[in-house]
């Protein structure tokens, strides 16, 4: 659609209001309207300042900005609203976001998230997967910033297959990696026995108390054959988290089409 | 088995694979072994507890009902 212009001593035809009209109105549907600034709306009972400024991934780190301002990620798919003015003003997060998806390819012996963001305070991980090695159930652990040291404490309560009756066993050791639920291996040979974890780790960019993983979740293929757990696991590391590796227990993969994802919760 | 790396750099998207040298590779083979055995270490432990709590039970009731409370089998041998 052509949009008609006035130029200094012209004359204003009926079609260059027409316009104006056919775009307040939605008639005209082949234009674009882009304003360089703040689109507002304020009714009677919603009076607060507020308005769509723009997108950006992630929230704005230049420019000035008013509280109310709202901008659309379109990388993660969410929103960011200014809760503070300034330039470039203090920003929240309107839910969890997608960080990144992983569903791999090919057979991986580790899955590391690099240069996890500081965006949010939370982090959540869920993961679907199954282990290459011959076991009934693997452990799935992981590492914080690539520390490999003796510097985790986990902490098991988790119910299982084991026995007649089945097992509920407390467990909690110091090692090198931290743990998750488990998942099944190879001696399910069945080909969808899994496992899955939702797993929390709150405010990871803290700086002053150890980072800890709350996980719940585990692997059901029928009555005779379960693995349920919840793990807390202690990182004696007073530093924000940058990456997180995750791994099996066994030293073997995670199979084809095992799939992480990465959340930031604000 | 080849051991493959896979990472993800959260701020660009980029996917990234590589295998693992020899070097990682016995790395987190020895580690899986540090990982069966401290697995066996807490097995240990849940069976020194059992045996603990079995011997209290003889002698004192209210550990009897704290077992029939919880459910617990002095038996399992996991």
């Amino acid at each position: 659609m052509t949009l008609y212009s006035v130029a200094q001593g012209g004359v204003q035809a009926a079609q260059d209001v027409t316009q104006f009209y056919q775009l307040l109105t939605g008639s005209m549907t082949d234009q674009v309207v882009t304003v360089a600034n703040r689109i507002s709306a304020s009714k009677t009972g919603a009076t607060a300042a507020s308005g769509y400024v723009g997108g950006h991934s992630g929230p704005p780190t230049s420019g000035t900005f008013a509280a109310g301002d709202m901008v659309i990620d379109g990388s993660a798919g969410g929103t960011w609203i200014c809760t503070s003015g300034g330039t470039p003003g203090t920003w929240q997060g309107t839910g969890a976001m997608l960080i990144s998806s992983q569903t791999l390819g090919g057979a991986a012996s580790t899955v590391t998230f690099s240069s996890i963001p500081g965006l949010f305070r939370h982090l959540m991980l869920t993961y679907t997967a199954r282990s290459s090695s011959a076991v009934v159930t693997d452990n799935v652990i992981y590492r914080l910033n690539g520390d490999s040291g003796s510097n985790y404490t986990r902490g098991d309560w988790s119910t299982s297959n084991v026995g007649a009756s089945g097992s509920v066993g407390y467990n909690i050791t110091t090692t090198t990696s931290g743990m998750m639920p488990t998942i099944y291996g190879q001696s399910l040979a069945d080909s969808r026995a899994s496992g899955s974890g939702v797993v929390w780790l709150p405010d990871y960019l803290g700086t002053t108390f150890v980072k800890h993983t709350v996980g719940f979740g585990g692997n059901i293929i029928n009555a005779a054959s379960y693995g349920v757990a919840t793990r807390v696991s202690g990182w004696f590391s007073a530093v924000a988290v940058t990456s997180l590796t995750l791994l099996l227990s066994s030293g073997g993969n995670f199979v084809t089409n095992s799939t992480f994802n990465l959340y930031g919760v604000p | 088995m080849t051991m493959i790396q896979v990472t993800v750099d959260c701020s660009t998207g980029q996917v990234s694979s590589a295998p693992m040298t020899p070097a990682q590779e016995a790395q987190r083979i020895a580690e899986a072994q540090t990982e069966a055995a401290a697995v066996q270490v807490g097995q240990t432990r849940r069976q020194a507890a059992r045996t603990r709590l079995a011997a209290k039970v003889q002698t004192d009731p209210a550990f009897q009902a704290l077992v029939d409370l919880f459910g617990i089998d002095l038996t399992a041998t996991g």
